[in-house]
């Protein structure tokens, strides 16, 4: 007689084999689809650079932090820095000042235009650093007619 | 554990090669599964061609966490249940009155699948109600949990202790009085 307790012991013990014939199905529509997959990926043109990074958290924090550290740094450097263009207003007058006010009389011709320019980029150049507006410029004008006119 | 640990790790990444070696290992189980609930052998392999075949194509489609051996367990337990329904809608069978799979037990032919050691059982199993059989196997065979076991069937944790419990007593009642015989 069968003690009614070993109904767990009989039950693990029950135990049938696959027939060929379910082996042979199984395995005919994996092999249909790893040739699917095989066809699929040799169709497959490269990877879109948006899919990668919305498909994976970590590339999506990444390029977040990234835009954000861009947008920051853009925003301090424009805050704390000069522009680099004077202001419509405002007139830039260094050629002015080594062209005209160091040699104004000197002669046009090529040979001369070069050594003049070198001789002027030698020249101290007390403007360089300033933005005349246009008041400055000819307040700048009307001293040098005033020094020309003494001497 | 770790082979599958190693098998879910690749079949995450959508490489079907590893759909043969997860066949290979699990087939014999998830056949005995289908056949003690379905009581028929063509019927639990078509349930489990099914299952394999849904799982061939749902590979990189979805990211499996738990044991690889519960899912296809559930899956197996699912399609074999649905066939079960359909099986008895076909019939035009009403559920309290009759069940179709008692009817298939009694045939020989499923006594003798497990051999003769085990032909009591099997009939025994095929004596008790689809849903009781399904929670016995699955606990004790599959050794899934009574929660997994309750979600899967939603239905609650009380209702499959309960069937357990009944599934379990009236098989013992079956396999005392076969043997007084």
């Amino acid at each position: 007689m069968r003690p009614a307790d070993d109904i767990h012991k009989l039950i693990k013990k029950l135990q049938l084999k696959a027939s060929p014939k379910l082996d042979k199905r199984v395995h005919d529509d994996i092999s249909k689809a790893l040739a699917e997959s095989k066809k699929a990926e040799s169709a497959r043109v490269e990877p879109n650079i948006w899919r990668i990074i919305t498909k994976s958290g970590v590339t999506k924090l990444a390029v977040a932090a990234a835009i954000f550290i861009a947008f920051g740094m853009g925003f301090s450097i424009g805050r704390w820095s000069k522009p680099t263009r004077l202001a419509s207003h405002s007139i830039d007058v260094t050629d002015y000042t080594s062209a005209v006010l160091v040699y104004p009389t000197a002669p046009k011709d090529e040979d001369s235009f070069w050594r003049r320019k070198t001789l002027a980029a030698m020249q101290p150049r007390p403007y360089v650093q300033n933005q005349f507006t246009k008041t400055n410029l000819i307040n700048a004008y009307k001293k040098y007619l005033k020094e020309k006119h003494y001497d | 554990m770790l082979e599958d640990k190693l098998l879910i790790w690749k079949f995450n990444r959508g490489k079907r090669d590893v759909l043969r070696s997860i066949y290979e290992k699990y087939k014999d189980d998830l056949v005995t599964l289908a056949t003690v609930l379905l009581t028929d052998i063509s019927a639990a392999e078509d349930v489990v061609h099914d299952v394999f075949v849904s799982f061939i194509q749902s590979t990189g489609r979805f990211q499996l966490t738990g044991s690889l051996k519960s899912y296809l367990m559930t899956c197996v337990a699912n399609n074999a249940r649905n066939r079960n329904k359909a099986k008895q809608r076909h019939h035009n069978i009403d559920l309290d009155e009759a069940d179709p799979v008692a009817a298939d037990s009694r045939n020989p032919e499923f006594r003798a699948i497990f051999g003769e050691e085990l032909s009591q059982l099997s009939w025994a199993l095929g004596q008790i109600p689809y849903e009781q059989r399904e929670v016995l196997i699955l606990h004790i065979y599959s050794g899934m949990k009574f929660k997994a076991i309750a979600k899967s069937q939603e239905v609650s944790i009380n209702t499959v202790l309960g069937r357990y419990r009944y599934a379990l007593d009236k098989l013992r009642s079956l396999l005392n009085s076969e043997v007084k015989k």
